[in-house]
């Protein structure tokens, strides 16, 4: 297995920990009624799981994932857009 | 630490993104932005409609099926190149209007975004072309 299959099956696989429902209930708790913007960054070395974490809350809120890495880079900018309130 | 990154990079949405930032102002890049936003947001209400034929009992019972749903073959990837087409085509000139009362006119052809408010011009809708020489001269005098 090359190393690029090995980095899909790794991400197919059952997610160890609760970092990515104390993301959701940290996002949560922000303010929504002052004019601050509502984001978070989420900042640690390569290789340490925060696509993943983020990927996993996905499943918790709908999240339109964007990742807007330089495909010339090998390390990951993910910005995702979390819906807090769906209507639908 | 990995040499390597996954998941692959959305090419499409950094393409677009990227595309005028160097040559607009802050007003400008907000309005693209925003512009980007609405586009997205209205292509994304027109995949859930063209799918969802269930009725999810919670919210995380449909995050969890889109969630699946962009992971599926090169669903993320056609989605991302939907919005970005048809951010460029001249069909979107014009204007949208989103739910805080924030108007965003964008003319592609001509380069030129302008996003208007309530907080901004002091009203919250009206003729695009009418508040565009409003903007202008706003930004002027900024």
């Amino acid at each position: 297995m090359n190393t690029s299959s090995a980095l899909r099956s790794a991400w197919e696989r059952s997610y160890t920990g609760v970092n990515h429902t104390l993301l959701f209930k940290n996002i949560n708790a922000m303010s929504r009624n002052k004019p601050h913007s509502n984001y978070v960054a989420i900042i640690q070395s390569s290789g340490t799981g925060k696509s993943r974490m983020v990927h996993e809350q996905a499943k918790l809120v709908f999240t339109i994932p964007f990742n807007l890495r330089d495909p010339a880079e090998k390390r990951g900018k993910v910005i995702l857009l979390s819906i807090m309130s769906c209507e639908y | 630490m990995l040499a390597l990154a996954f998941p692959d990079p959305d090419e499409d949405i950094r393409t677009y993104l990227l595309r005028y930032a160097a040559h607009f102002d802050v007003f400008d890049v907000q309005a693209y932005y925003l512009t980007f936003l609405g586009v997205l947001f209205t292509q994304v209400c027109h995949e859930l409609d063209r799918l969802v034929n269930a009725q999810f009992n919670t919210h995380h019972d449909l995050a969890a099926w889109w969630r699946g749903h962009l992971n599926e073959g090169n669903n993320r990837a056609n989605l991302y190149q939907s919005i970005t087409r048809e951010l460029g085509q001249e069909k979107i000139s014009g204007h949208l209007r989103l739910r805080n009362g924030l108007v965003v006119c964008f003319f592609p052809y001509e380069k030129a975004i302008f996003a208007y408010s309530k907080y901004t011009v002091g009203r919250q809708t009206g003729g695009c072309c009418g508040l565009e020489s409003e903007a202008r001269g706003r930004k002027q005098k900024a």
